[in-house]
């Protein structure tokens, strides 16, 4: 149970711990106390931290540095990874780069959200050659700053990379061998259950790393809860304040962390981050690649996975509308038995899905598109980074000879569950060209759904821009244009 | 200001207005600027955490506490009827600690824990059990206007014949709109450290912008004299005035079981508890009649103001003043009245936040005019050109303020200039004739903020500055660091007094200890007042040091020369250290206190009239959006800023604050909503709710520039000008922008959008397949 910190070459070893302790609160009860806590939800990045994991694929071996909300994660799913917080980027007197452009461009001033920034700089820092302003937004925003308007912290991340090549090694890069094999030996040390035990009560914590073993402890209890990015589940620990007794971490589950690629079809292993299965999902369905954008933040894509937004069985999820557009399938697996379930009938209610007790998803299916097939997917909310979706619409046409005989709509946000719209597939596949398509679209989604009017949107905004983003494929499909705000910084 | 003890030169001229770094860069990237939560915590410290009501009005029947306090690691509950000198205040005492027979708010605290650590005390404070008997509450601005449910009578403010010249005038409309609040969404959550040191007395480190309110309201709810209590603050994580009276409650609670138990206590707020115990910027609902002529020249104009002030005063009449105090913004209305509503109502009690209700104020006056343009189908920068203050006549504000210091016609036309408006706005016409899906809207809209407290007693500061023996300088006064950058600029001119280099030059956390009876850091005034009460005590300090220098090198005054760090003294140089140590040993007294108080202003509240302003700071922002008819989204595309902050000190830190204003700013008006349902439950309680604007929403084409040669035409510290809150008023433009784009569409409806501007805001604007 031991991880690397910062620059120290001594694994800290986290036996005695809670596996209900978020990585933030183990930083602060040690004293480390550069990492801020904002808003404890994943929200604000004053937390964010870097954790750098062991990377082999064929004989290379190699660092991934990638940004961490600690606020949400859980301490234990460090183990085996190198944990880097802002204090551990300064050597002695001298600031890293990432610092010193940060103090040059007037990056900070109450200087709060500060710490944040400039881990999510130092993951670009490791992770990129060169820089746009593509890159500086999308890997910043998993970070707000309420004082600086941002552009001071834009000018710094240009500044980084127009010193890079003239700069000092930093701390990370120097002893990126010293440090492979310092991972190397902690991953070597063997996954036991662990248990805590505090006064009278116990708590149990699981890192199987193969799936018969994972299906085998669940079987055994069913109650456990399943973690793998955790960015949801953290939540509830400092938001509702739970104690879970019993947690099974899966992120080390080899089987469920694979992506298969073939002609028909993807299989995404319910482990994998959105992170990972990034450069699959784009290339096989190129459309995704703006939704996917402002799924979240980076630093949560890094670590949430596709499964945990298919189990949690939100209303609002991203991935669920698209994947059922695509008739995605499920794989669930209880002890030794698999069956393959429809996603759209995997959501059976508010947060109910189908899995029995002791079931877990392994995998995700999803058909490739046939060359007669289109698809578009629309997210509408109130900011374009970082937000959870007022409505997600994921349309998948079928067309003969260039004209629309086949449509499959899926809608998040429209109902308490990620559903299809069966009323506006029919009309549309009717009414494709039709000069009033959107009154009819509007007509037909008022038989699909009743939203609620909540916090993101009014009721009658979900069903009436739905009409209008149907529209808008319509436009699109017929080559008119219409660009998706959330894509343009200049028109 | 003639100088007559010295010169100053060299360093000290490339000091002032160098963009020297905040003085916490360098800790604020590695992580080691503490904040409360990270000062090393004394041994036996104990954690507060707060039950909430959840009702937004009602009877409080009981309170069961059993639970709670038998909860391991906890120590004690804390209830209304357990404290003494229950309420607090800004300027009323009508804020219970704790809510006392009944709640006014969903929200409010109910309970204080007092527990091991912070977590207990949360897991603690929800297992408080109240139960309330529900009362009808009054939430919104509509229903406290039907029931007439106000804190005060309605505040007025005229001049001339606003009813007769609407009457007389060519055309005439009216309307309504509303404009949202704003949560303060400062990154770190309200916090404090009470320690008790002895005999009672108390050390209490508070994220506030207001160190002596606390420490005089901890006096009053401790019942011990204001000199047995330290309230010290050396940063705070944001504060936009969200810290300047909601800071006080969370001090006396924690200082409250830090005199019962004699160990230190420490809260910091969870982030839902702190939106929901806490105000906001006041929203408004504004209703106009406007009457002008075929040029769109204002003749007279009524506008009633109706502002959400919450259950409890604090700062809100001086917030709806500063309203109307700027619902002219920058033009001439010779014939004007403004009347102003507060609102009382069951949410959290609304505060101040940067602009001080300024920014809506201006809103409605820009609403307006491009109402009147509209009308008009004229662009509505003309009718803007028309309106404005001039130098010589036209420039008597509805208060009665003669504007001295004009400069909004050469800075609008100089922004319209450069950026080539008359050009652009015939490319945006052209664009907008083609596309029908799309279309884009621009505009260009001034601002015109004054400078002053209002409250005429508040514009006093006080610094205390120590030459030490080694010649090392350490400053203090009153005023706090919040991020805008205040203790650099005000070392700054410690600094180039003495004609020292910047590191010389140590600025204390700011400490009731150090300086008394301080104002807040508030309303801009920052480094108006602290540097010049520096600035005073500099120049106590150098009077010493001309007598001591006169006597010991035989020579006048004018021969001593302060510069890169030594000091000229006739024909000799010395280093500035052993002149400090030469004068220590000739037993020269080498520390001053400093005072100053802003001249010229005074204020007549009954007859809402005099000088409240010393001065004005002005600035202009044009914004292109481009707006996506079908949903009702839109991007801001192009913003260019002209922003006068005289002769800037640090135009680093200058800049800083114009750009994180304006974003500020457009985050109020566009992507930031609170919202609460009909019982009165604040439902946006979390960022994941509550958007901020976030990187991407900071515009690619966005120039700020600071107005070049320019000077405050009043004797201000350097000639500078106040810059913390008049940017933000720049992002009315981008406001404006979007109304403006909507007026383009086929059926846009602009006159119906509402503040903020969100994507379904715009939508309903443009579209509705109801219709």
């Amino acid at each position: 149970m031991h991880f690397l910190f910062n620059q120290s070459i001594k694994p800290v070893d986290l036996a005695g711990v809670n596996p209900n302790m978020t990585v933030l609160q183990w930083l602060r009860q040690n004293n480390h106390n550069g990492s801020k806590e904002g808003c404890a939800a994943g929200d604000c990045g004053a937390c964010t931290a870097v954790v750098g994991e062991l990377i082999s694929t064929g004989s290379k071996v190699f660092i991934e540095y990638k940004s961490i909300n600690t606020c949400i994660a859980l301490v234990l799913n460090l183990v085996g990874k190198h944990l880097i917080t802002v204090e551990g980027l300064a050597e002695g007197d001298k600031l890293h780069p990432v610092q010193q452009a940060m103090v040059q461009a007037n990056g900070s001033q109450c200087g709060f959200c500060t710490p944040g920034f400039v881990m999510s700089l130092f993951a670009l820092y490791h992770n990129e050659s060169s820089i746009d302003l593509d890159k500086i937004n999308e890997s910043l925003s998993g970070n707000l700053c309420r004082c600086t308007g941002y552009k001071p912290i834009i000018n710094a991340a240009f500044l980084i990379f127009a010193k890079k090549s003239q700069c000092h090694e930093d701390f990370y890069i120097k002893n990126n061998a010293k440090l492979i094999s310092s991972l190397q030996e902690i991953n070597e040390i063997e996954n036991k259950p662990y248990c805590y035990t505090d006064k009278n009560k116990k708590i149990y914590y699981n890192s199987p790393i193969g799936i018969d073993q994972l299906a085998s402890i669940f079987q055994k209890h069913p109650d456990a809860k399943l973690i793998a990015g955790g960015s949801d589940l953290g939540l509830d620990i400092t938001q509702q304040l739970k104690e879970f007794e019993n947690i099974i971490n899966i992120q080390n589950v080899a089987e469920m962390k694979t992506i298969e690629n073939n002609n028909e079809y993807i299989q995404i292993g319910a482990a994998v981050s959105y992170h990972s299965a990034w450069s699959v999902l784009v290339e096989s369905f190129p459309e995704l690649r703006s939704l996917l954008l402002r799924f979240a933040s980076k630093p949560i894509r890094n670590w949430a996975t596709i499964g945990g937004n298919i189990a949690n069985a939100s209303p609002i999820g991203d991935m669920p509308p698209v994947l059922i557009a695509l008739n995605s399938l499920v794989k669930l697996r209880k002890g030794s038995n698999v069956r393959k379930v429809n996603l759209q009938d995997f959501f059976v209610g508010y947060r109910e899905t189908a899995l029995k007790e002791g079931e877990f998803i392994e995998s995700i299916l999803v058909p490739k598109l046939s060359s007669n097939e289109r698809l578009w997917v629309h997210k509408i909310s109130k900011r374009y980074e970082d937000d959870i979706s007022a409505v997600c619409m994921a349309i998948k046409i079928t067309t003969d000879d260039g004209v629309l005989i086949e449509s499959r709509i899926a809608f998040g946000g429209m109902s308490d569950i990620p559903k299809r719209a069966k009323q506006l597939e029919k009309t549309i596949v009717s009414n494709w060209t039709h000069k009033d398509l959107v009154h009819k679209a509007y007509l037909a989604l008022k038989e699909d759904f009743s939203p609620i009017d909540d916090v993101r949107a009014t009721s009658e905004y979900r069903l009436q821009v739905s009409a209008r983003l149907i529209e808008k494929t319509a436009l699109n499909f017929s080559s008119i244009m219409v660009p998706n705000m959330a894509e343009i910084r200049h028109y | 200001m003639a100088n007559t003890n010295n010169k100053s030169t060299d360093i000290s001229s490339s000091i002032i207005g160098s963009s020297a770094l905040h003085e916490s860069a360098s800790m604020h990237v590695q992580g080691n600027a503490p904040y409360i939560d990270d000062i090393p915590e004394p041994s036996g410290t104990l954690h507060v955490a707060f039950c909430l009501s959840n009702k937004a009005y009602g009877k409080i029947k009981s309170i069961d506490i059993d639970k709670a306090k038998k909860a391991n690691g906890v120590h004690s509950v804390l209830l209304a009827e357990d404290i003494e000198h229950l309420n607090i205040g800004a300027i009323r005492l009508d804020e219970p600690l704790l809510a006392d027979k009944e709640v006014l708010f969903y929200g409010q605290a109910v309970a204080a824990i007092l527990a091991d650590s912070h977590e207990i005390a949360r897991k603690a404070a929800s297992m408080v059990s109240v139960e309330i008997e529900e009362l009808e509450p009054i939430i919104t601005i509509d229903q406290a206007m039907s029931k007439k449910s106000f804190l005060e009578e309605p505040i007025k403010m005229s001049t001339g014949n606003a009813k007769g010249a609407i009457i007389k005038a060519t055309n005439s409309i009216g309307g309504e709109f509303y404009v949202g609040g704003q949560e303060h969404y400062y990154l770190e959550s309200q916090s404090a450290l009470a320690i008790p040191t002895e005999n009672g007395e108390l050390l209490v480190h508070s994220s506030t912008q207001n160190p002596s309110e606390v420490q005089h309201l901890l006096a009053h709810v401790l019942n011990i004299p204001q000199h047995c209590i330290e309230v010290a603050t050396r940063r705070m994580g944001g504060a936009f005035g969200g810290k300047e009276s909601d800071s006080s409650q969370i001090a006396c609670i924690c200082a409250l079981f830090a005199q019962q138990t004699k160990l230190p206590v420490k809260s910091k707020l969870p982030r839902r508890d702190d939106i929901l115990m806490t105000g906001k910027r006041h929203d408004f609902k504004i209703e106009y009649q406007v009457g002008f002529d075929n040029k769109g020249l204002i003749n007279g104009i009524i506008i009633d103001f109706a502002a959400r002030c919450g259950y409890s005063f604090d700062l809100s009449l001086a917030i709806v003043y500063r309203a109307l105090f700027h619902a002219d913004n920058a033009y001439y209305l010779p014939n004007a009245s403004f009347c102003g509503y507060m609102c009382k109502t069951n949410t959290s009690s609304n505060t101040a936040f940067r602009g001080f209700g300024g920014p809506q104020g201006m809103l409605a006056i820009e609403n307006i005019i491009e109402e009147i343009a509209n009308h008009l189908s004229v662009d509505a920068y003309k009718i803007r050109k028309l309106n404005f203050y001039q130098n010589n006549s036209n420039n008597i504000t509805p208060y009665g303020q003669v504007i001295e210091d004009n400069i909004i016609n050469e800075l609008v036309s100089e922004i319209a200039s450069d950026t080539g408006y008359e050009r652009r706005r015939k490319d945006v016409e052209e664009f907008n004739n083609k596309s029908k899906y799309i279309k884009k809207g621009l505009a260009l809209t001034p601002v015109k903020f004054g400078i002053s407290f209002t409250k005429k007693f508040l514009n006093q500061a006080g610094a205390l500055i120590h030459i030490y023996k080694d010649g090392s300088i350490y400053l203090s006064h009153g005023g706090t660091e919040m991020g805008q950058g205040l203790f650099v600029k005000v070392a700054q001119v410690v600094a180039n007094e003495f004609g020292v280099e910047l590191d010389r030059v140590k600025v204390s956390a700011t400490s009731t200890a150090k300086v008394p009876n301080t104002s807040a850091t508030a309303a801009s005034s920052g480094s108006d007042l602290n540097g010049m009460a520096a600035k005073d005590a500099c120049m106590r300090i150098k009077k010493n040091l001309v007598a001591f220098a006169r006597k010991r090198y035989n020579i006048k005054e004018d021969e001593i020369v302060y510069s890169n760090s030594h000091v000229l003294l006739g024909g000799k140089k010395i280093s500035f250290n052993k002149f400090i140590s030469s004068a220590y040993f000739n037993r020269v007294e080498l520390f001053s206190n400093g005072y100053y108080k802003t001249p010229k202003i005074h204020y007549d509240e009954i007859n809402a009239y005099g000088r409240p302003f010393y001065y004005y700071s002005y600035g202009a922002c044009l914004s292109e959006v481009v707006v996506d008819c079908l949903t009702g989204e839109y991007k801001l595309t192009k913003v260019d800023i002209l922003h006068d902050v005289g002769a800037s000190i640090n135009p680093g830190i200058d800049y800083g604050q114009i750009v994180g204003g304006f974003i500020q700013g457009m985050g109020w008006l566009c992507s930031e909503e609170l919202k609460w349902d009909d019982s009165g439950k604040l439902l946006t309680t979390g960022a994941s709710t509550y958007k901020i604007p976030s990187i991407g929403d900071t515009p690619e084409h966005f120039n700020v520039k600071i107005k070049p040669d320019t000077s405050n035409h009043e004797d201000t510290i350097h000639k500078s000008k106040a810059v913390g809150e008049p940017p933000l008023m720049l992002a009315i433009s981008v406001w404006i922008a979007i109304k403006n784009a909507i007026s383009y569409a086929e059926q846009g409806r602009a006159s119906e959008l509402n503040a903020p501007a969100s994507f379904e805001e715009v939508f309903f604007c443009l579209n509705n397949l109801n219709n």
